[in-house]
């Protein structure tokens, strides 16, 4: 039983990739590159580090392009992937990766807090809530809340099945709950006097 | 997926996180260009070499066959062969004239 097929606009652009064409790179950068490097920037929280990491993809984009089967997956996916991957590669190197399956659910709701008490702005208390978060939950967030990815290919840049990226994600707001609840109201009421970003 | 359905209170608190830097875009547009004329410059000189093989090969073979194709059209050294042939048509002059002297001697009166 062969796979369903898969069209992809940008499995044209990724022929003439191929063939060094340099227009093409350019067309492929431009549609791949922002979300990619969003993507890294919100995984690994460093502006070089993420440059790097979607620069390293796109090259891997193009040394894959030669041998790219058409209709197989859809180039972004395999980008996200790529890009994921290459993250938690340097997350682990730095000794930086939490592994979902090592960090215990808060025990109450003011465990993770605590930590974001010293921020001083709701952005800052949102942002240290997301980097505590272990790092496939971070990414499960990532994909689905701020790049709005289907579940079906959020799973599959993550290498799981929908319901496995549904209980990462289940876990990842759980904490964050429990991370803000005690500035929830006092964030909410911040946003509604000055709006949302 | 949360962000389809109606905004919750953490979903509008995560819109709030801090917005990456926009995306560097002519650095890696140039970054890739980088990478794809470095794999041009290293597959140039193997070109070159196997150009330069290819065109080495072509001429030896060139020259073979040209001098093959000399051998076999060349003709053959006539004046060896004419001297060969007027040799033997000498020799066997002298066979028939020695014969034609005995004959001549032995019915000699």
């Amino acid at each position: 039983m062969s796979a369903p097929s898969v069209f992809d606009p940008l499995a044209g652009q990724l022929r003439r990739l191929a063939r060094g064409d340099r227009a093409a790179a350019a067309t492929v950068v431009a549609a791949l590159g922002p979300r990619a490097h969003r993507i890294a920037w919100r995984l690994l929280r460093n502006d070089a580090d993420a440059e790097e990491v979607a620069q390293e993809a796109l090259i891997r984009l193009w040394k894959a392009a030669p041998d790219w089967v058409a209709g197989r997956a859809r180039v972004e996916t395999w980008l996200h992937t790529v890009v994921t991957n290459l993250c938690f590669d340097r997350l682990r190197k730095a000794g930086r990766f939490i592994d979902g399956a090592e960090a215990p659910e808060p025990a109450d709701e003011t465990a993770l807090a605590d930590m974001v008490l010293v921020a001083g702005d709701t952005r800052a208390r949102v942002d240290a809530a997301l980097a505590a978060l272990p790092d496939r939950q971070r990414a499960a967030i990532v994909l689905t809340h701020f790049e709005d990815l289907p579940a079906v290919e959020a799973g599959a840049v993550l290498g799981v099945s929908v319901e496995a990226l549904e209980s990462l994600l289940a876990r990842g707001r759980r904490a964050l709950r429990a991370a803000l609840v005690a500035e929830k109201s006092e964030l909410l009421a911040s946003l509604g006097a000055g709006g949302a970003r | 997926m949360t962000h389809h359905s109606a905004p919750d209170e953490l979903s509008r608190l995560l819109d709030t996180a801090s917005a990456p830097p926009a995306p560097p875009l002519d650095r890696l547009s140039a970054g890739l260009e980088a990478a794809m004329r470095e794999q041009d410059r290293k597959r140039r000189p193997v070109g070159r070499t196997w150009g330069a093989a290819l065109a080495a090969s072509c001429l030896v073979a060139l020259g073979a066959g040209l001098m093959w194709q000399n051998v076999l059209t060349t003709p053959p050294d006539t004046q060896t062969f004419s001297d060969a042939d007027s040799f033997a048509s000498e020799l066997l002059g002298e066979t028939e004239l020695a014969e034609v002297q005995t004959t001549e001697i032995s019915d000699w009166p």
